[in-house]
């Protein structure tokens, strides 16, 4: 495998695990999608983890609404408050748009990206994992690394928790585990071996 | 047992002879290689000015850092030594080092293509074929066997047998009667890893300045199984699901928010 192979494999996963993040839509959030997701999931020996998943889609009166609701209630607002907002700024300043904010977007700006006008915050957690992916498609590494160090594990890590803690629905507890699989560093304390 | 392979750099006239017969032998494909001719130099050094060759292959370490890394289910393997008849078991995965010769070797069959050896060799002695992918893999391994099959019929390995400045030596370094022992007790070195200690077994030979050069240039650090490799690894597992995420227009709907294009068009294969 070339590294160019590799990389545009990695950026392909970030790109994946960004669409997860989305707000769920039957524009994408479909059986295809599904099915793509629980091979995923397999590929990766989660299977009792797509099973349950499985069983709450299918066992679900209106799936897609109530992975609407539990969206809501985990990123967006929820009684008596949001559990997760996906915004780094919320864990490392306090609040919404803090210096953090304006930090990854000066990291963007460094790597020769920008914003678009219709974005959210720029440390929305899609924006982050969309950005990893265009970094992997580059194949920059060491931005990839500095990024994931610097500006994305830092709360990652936090909201990784508040979200396995407060989740209803098996699919974001999943999705949140996935995301911490693929961008987990060494200093996290990952043993290569345990493979 | 232990094979292992002596480089005499006084003899090596870099002419790619072993690199051919390897890839003629095994029918290596472009651009994979399971060994490989370097060359070094001129440069000044602290013994003076140098220039040399660095004929590499698969080192058939004493402690494989690439095994470790096999994630494919262990089985039981019976292994049989060639000269005394003996055998005995093991529980292996899809590589592992031959406890009676000391090679490393895979089982292409049960290899899941995933690059976690390749990634894992200091020496980058391993690739993976995707063009060999089947329903169980995402291509095969391949590397040095130490031409084992030939080896077992009685024949040199084929680089050594081709060599025309007969600069590859190939013989048991247990064995203190062997050509290659007496090479080691005349000073030849392995390449080993700078901060850790693999026990490479292909060996090189040769004055004092090209040596500190070979040494200088080509020695290698143990691999960075580090993030960025494990993502790779993770990435090369869920391949065909991404791939089939990509023909189904399930990949890349997420807001294209940042500038420099997020859409499909971006991803060109």
């Amino acid at each position: 495998m070339s590294p160019a192979d590799t990389s545009q494999d990695i950026s392909r996963v970030y790109r994946f695990l960004a669409q997860c993040m989305e707000y769920p839509d039957s524009e994408w959030m479909h059986d295809d999608f599904f099915n793509v997701f629980y091979n995923f999931i397999g590929t990766l020996g989660a299977t009792d983890e797509g099973v349950e998943i499985k069983r709450a889609i299918d066992g679900a009166k209106d799936a897609l609404e109530d992975l609407q609701v539990e969206y809501t209630r985990l990123f967006i607002n929820g009684v008596p408050h949001v559990i997760a907002p996906p915004f780094g700024s919320v864990y490392i300043d306090q609040s919404l748009q803090g210096t953090f904010a304006g930090n990854t977007l000066a990291f963007y700006r460094e790597k020769g990206f920008d914003m678009e006008k219709h974005a959210d915050l720029p440390d929305h957690l899609v924006h982050e994992l969309e950005f990893l992916a265009l970094l992997a498609e580059e194949q920059d590494h060491a931005g990839e690394e500095e990024f994931l160090q610097k500006l994305f594990r830092p709360w990652f890590r936090k909201f990784h928790i508040r979200v396995i803690d407060g989740a209803h629905h098996p699919f974001y507890r999943v999705v949140v585990q996935l995301i911490d699989l693929f961008t987990k560093e060494e200093k996290d304390g990952f043993q290569p071996n345990e493979a | 047992m232990q094979y292992g392979m002596i480089i005499d750099l006084e003899r090596c006239v870099g002419c790619h002879a072993c690199t051919i017969a390897c890839r003629a032998e095994w029918e290596v494909p472009v651009p994979y290689q399971r060994n490989w001719v370097k060359r070094l130099g001129p440069t000044m050094t602290d013994d003076g000015m140098a220039a040399t060759y660095y004929p590499g292959l698969c080192n058939h370490c004493d402690k494989p850092p690439c095994v470790d890394e096999c994630p494919a289910d262990k089985v039981e393997r019976t292994f049989k030594d060639a000269k005394s008849g003996k055998t005995t078991t093991m529980t292996v995965s899809a590589t592992w080092k031959d406890p009676f010769n000391g090679s490393v070797q895979v089982d292409k069959d049960r290899c899941l293509g995933c690059g976690a050896c390749a990634s894992a060799c200091p020496y980058g002695a391993r690739y993976v074929n995707p063009a060999m992918a089947d329903d169980d893999s995402y291509g095969k391994v391949d590397k040095c066997t130490f031409c084992m099959p030939r080896v077992e019929q009685g024949l040199a390995p084929a680089c050594v047998q081709t060599c025309i400045a007969d600069a590859r030596i190939f013989g048991d370094l247990d064995d203190a009667n062997s050509e290659v022992s007496k090479y080691v007790a005349k000073g030849a070195k392995g390449l080993e890893v700078s901060g850790g200690h693999i026990g490479p077994n292909a060996r090189y030979y040769g004055n004092k300045k090209d040596m500190s050069l070979l040494f200088k240039e080509s020695t290698p650090k143990l691999a960075d199984m580090g993030s960025v490799k494990r993502r790779a690894m993770l990435a090369s597992m869920v391949k065909p699901a991404m791939k089939k995420a990509k023909d189904l227009g399930v990949l890349g709907l997420a807001g294209a928010v940042l500038i420099k294009g997020i859409s499909e068009n971006n991803d060109k294969s």
